[in-house]
């Protein structure tokens, strides 16, 4: 029963192509204006790239998620899962299925661009790794800014998550400051899938229980 | 013996009762104790030896960003009240907490900067504190806008409250991280920290200003939940007999 | 009181001016605030005894 609600989710999530495409695309847009906008030569320091990487990624993933449980409000289908208590487990499969669909496939483009770049392949592979797991962080956070802000548009969204990333985000620039110097990466690697874990475990209590008073 | 207190004491009727008695003599109280704590502080107080005479922007500046956290924290104090206990008149004073906080916050920013231009010769600089503060609030004005954009304000309430929550759990995680992240920079080059023991000539005002400017906040917000009690209760029949 | 304190600080010198900025805008922001909720308050009581 509960493996068949996740792929339902899934086939939901693929079938409209558009959410989960879209952002991909537009991520491959906006990678495209950045060297448009910014003379490419060899003496930019690789940190530019992944410092833009992040922020656009975590923007790209708030625009993936937007459309979250907003459809599934629509048609009352939340409402069912309501009451039969399944709440919490279609929250989770929601944004698991998010991560597959739009988070990983983002992480891999980000991974391709940066290797175009002559960039080592080393720190790219980090920067993949990184991408994967803060993708999971970013898209439980836009979900529950999406949660808060349903029908009212993702800049409420984003204006009350952003915050909460703050932390995610200078882990990831301390992340690429120690690829760079090349010193161990152990700690804040281990530290940013500790985030990850609670993240996914905890968040879609929250919003579930935001989901459940909006039903109500 | 706390439900009797709860029912009886935190009903928005009789708190609205006391605080249209006292409100507005504690708040002249606090407002004219400040004011004299600025007189101590701008007057008779000798100037620094190295700052001159800006470093009495700090009478002002320390209060405003001590108040800035404390008051999240009375949010998430009050908020949760409301969410475990169903009170609606914690709802009522955590949403008339967030606009004076961000006042205070965007206060403390403001005065802030301008003592940075006469001791580090800049306005802004991105050091952990300052960051921290930039943050907090912005979160002060996502909580405005988030309760702003429900019409059912019930909801609103349970809304406001679970964010107030998840921010208390985020505020010290993001001033831990954003601290960690400013040693990626060169270090600031004057902090407020490694300034020297300040004098007693100067802390005693500095502690007079600061105790009076919490009365000063909390006589504003009561003055503001005031407000919030009449605009939510309109249609309740006690509010016809004030 | 100390005459050159007060001398010191009113002449605007020695940064002082940054000094009388940050007062100015904060009673401004305080000032403002307190007229702001009281008129508020005092234009609900209003329409409450209107309908009454």
């Amino acid at each position: 029963m509960t493996r068949n609600l996740l792929f339902i989710e899934g086939f939901k999530l693929f079938k409209r192509s558009r959410a989960w495409v879209g952002p991909v695309l537009v991520f491959l847009l906006i990678i495209i204006s950045f060297p448009l906008t910014l003379d490419i030569n060899s003496d930019n320091p690789p940190q530019i790239y992944l410092s833009f990487i992040w922020i656009s990624t975590l923007l790209v993933t708030m625009l993936g998620t937007e459309l979250i449980f907003s459809e599934d409000f629509e048609d009352g289908t939340l409402e069912q899962y309501a009451v039969n208590n399944k709440l919490f487990e279609i929250v989770f499969y929601k944004i698991l299925v998010h991560w597959v669909l739009i988070g990983i496939p983002l992480a891999f483009v980000a991974f391709l661009f940066i290797l175009s770049l002559n960039i080592s392949i080393y720190i790219s592979s980090i920067a993949l790794l990184c991408l994967v797991i803060s993708n999971l962080i970013f898209i439980n956070f836009f979900s529950l800014g999406n949660a808060l802000s349903l029908k009212k548009g993702s800049i409420l969204g984003l204006l009350i998550t952003i915050p909460f990333l703050i932390p995610v985000l200078i882990v990831l620039g301390k992340i690429t400051t120690s690829t760079l110097l090349g010193l161990s990466l152990v700690g804040h690697l281990s530290l940013l899938v500790g985030v990850m874990i609670l993240v996914a475990s905890f968040i879609p209590f929250i919003i579930s229980f935001i989901l459940r008073t909006h039903l109500e | 013996m706390i439900k009797k207190f709860f029912h009886q004491f935190a009903s928005p009727k009789s708190y609205f009762a006391i605080a249209n008695k006292f409100g507005k003599p504690f708040l002249t109280f606090f407002f004219l104790l400040y004011i004299s704590a600025l007189v101590w502080g701008l007057f008779f107080t000798p100037p620094d030896l190295v700052q001159g005479n800006s470093y009495r922007i700090i009478y002002m500046h320390v209060p405003a960003s001590f108040m800035a956290q404390i008051l999240f924290v009375v949010m998430a104090i009050t908020s949760a009240v409301f969410l475990i206990w169903r009170l609606k008149l914690a709802a009522y004073v955590s949403k008339s907490i967030a606009p004076i906080g961000a006042i205070v916050t965007f206060f403390a920013l403001f005065s802030g900067s301008i003592w940075g231009i006469p001791t580090w010769g800049t306005w802004w600089q991105w050091d952990a504190r300052i960051t921290s503060t930039l943050i907090l609030f912005i979160m002060y004005l996502g909580l405005i806008s988030l309760h702003a954009s429900f019409e059912n304000k019930d909801k609103a309430d349970k809304f406001f409250s679970v964010l107030v929550l998840i921010g208390l759990v985020n505020i010290p995680i993001i001033k831990k991280s954003v601290d960690w992240w400013s040693t990626l920079h060169q270090s600031a080059s004057i902090t407020l920290t490694s300034k020297p023991a300040i004098d007693p000539v100067m802390l005693y005002p500095l502690m007079f200003s600061i105790v009076s400017f919490i009365g000063l906040i909390f006589g504003l917000i009561i003055l503001s939940s005031q407000n919030e009690i009449l605009k939510r209760e309109k249609y309740k029949s006690w509010v016809k007999n004030i | 009181m100390n005459r050159d304190g007060l001398i010191n600080i009113l002449s605007l010198g020695d940064h002082g001016v940054y000094v009388w900025i940050v007062i100015v805008v904060l009673f401004v922001i305080l000032g403002s605030t307190i007229i702001l909720l009281n008129r508020k308050i005092r234009q609900a009581k209003k329409e409450i005894n209107e309908e009454a």
